[in-house]
């Protein structure tokens, strides 16, 4: 052996080791860059809670088992937010081929069970689209799904405590739960329908 | 006497007439909601032609009993309605009022709205000069407002 081969062959095994060490400290970078924001390191599985949905049949965390589920949370009184996000789950929901399409169901919970009846959610929901849920319930059931999903709510006061136009401050994110009903991912501000659906496409195809 | 008043009201109304060219309004469209939704927003384009600062500082629609200027904030991740006191547009400047920012929030809808319906909005600045718009009732932002961006 040359001593300039034997200079290569030390560099390629001190490559190597680097290469090596870099994968084990850092492993997920096999996580696409495209999902980096997007996907949990880990799926976190949740804690059951009980909700009420359209024609007062109970929603718990077995809604969630076998399906993907797009979960958001919101209320009906909100003029912006919750109507433009409802929006962009409709476009999703309609372009989303037909393999995702069959096992996808899209969530919509009401962190406003005193101005949101579960009757009026439904009529509200399936405006957007005829199979999204929409449940609401007890504040405390209500708040254990939002802290364990790590979302936010709180009601904005109003200068007059008897006005009924009050606002409610939330978190926009729309949660992805996986089969196992575990938190899966997280699709935060701005939603653009198009690159959703492409890493919805992409979570589904490294699940 | 007779002649005087009648240059006074010409005067008057050539300059709200003035006015109203300096400030005009486009891409105006209320979005359409579920049958049951009690709050609607409305969208536009404010652009200021003058040479002076305008200020909206309020709304009214005889299709609603308030209506609010309202800002959408992210601020930690949530989503925050900031009710604003008044709507500055500097001196040849535009404001877009579009979902996910400024917008007008229409509260205590009295008759149901559909695409195709029109709402009548009254803009009230700050200078006593009022706007009378027609709004349609659209789906989705206008076509063409995409270009903007």
């Amino acid at each position: 052996m040359t001593q300039r081969t034997t200079v290569i062959v030390s560099l390629l095994v001190f490559i190597g080791i680097a290469f090596g060490i870099i994968g084990w400290f850092f492993p997920h970078q096999t996580v696409p860059t495209e999902l980096q924001a997007v996907l949990r390191p880990e799926p976190k599985s949740l804690q059951d809670f009980n909700l009420v949905g359209q024609n007062q049949t109970t929603f718990n965390l077995n809604n969630f088992k076998d399906k993907w589920t797009l979960l958001f949370f919101g209320y009906t009184f909100c003029p912006d937010v919750c109507p433009t996000t409802l929006a962009v789950l409709q476009k999703i929901y309609a372009n989303l081929p037909p393999k995702l399409l069959a096992n996808t169901q899209v969530v919509f919970v009401s962190v406003d069970p005193e101005r949101d009846t579960p009757k009026q959610l439904a009529k509200y929901v399936t405006y957007f689209g005829k199979d999204f849920i929409g449940v609401t319930g007890e504040v405390a059931e209500i708040n254990k799904l939002v802290l364990q999903t790590g979302a936010g709510y709180i009601k904005n006061p109003t200068p007059n405590a008897d006005d009924k136009n009050y606002q409610i401050s939330h978190t926009s994110t729309i949660f992805l739960i996986n089969p196992k009903m575990q938190l899966h991912a997280g699709f935060s501000q701005p939603h653009i329908p198009k690159t959703i659906i492409e890493q919805y496409n992409l979570i589904r195809n490294l699940y | 006497m007779k002649i005087l008043k009648f240059f006074a009201v010409l005067a008057i109304s050539f300059s709200q007439f003035a006015w109203a060219q300096s400030v005009q309004i486009s891409e105006q469209w209320v979005r359409e909601a579920p049958p049951n939704a009690k709050v609607l927003a409305a969208f536009m384009m404010i652009d200021n032609q003058s040479e002076e600062t305008q200020t909206l500082v309020a709304v009214s629609s005889p299709d609603f009993e308030r209506v609010e200027i309202h800002q959408t904030v992210e601020h930690d991740g949530m989503m925050h309605m900031q009710q604003q006191e008044q709507l500055v547009i500097a001196a040849k400047q535009q404001v877009m009022l579009k979902p996910g920012s400024y917008h007008l929030m229409l509260m205590e809808l009295k008759r149901p709205l559909i695409v195709g319906d029109k709402v009548e909005l009254t803009l009230k600045f700050a200078n006593k000069e009022e706007l009378v718009i027609t709004t349609p009732v659209r789906k989705s932002l206008p076509e063409a407002a995409h270009n903007h961006h």
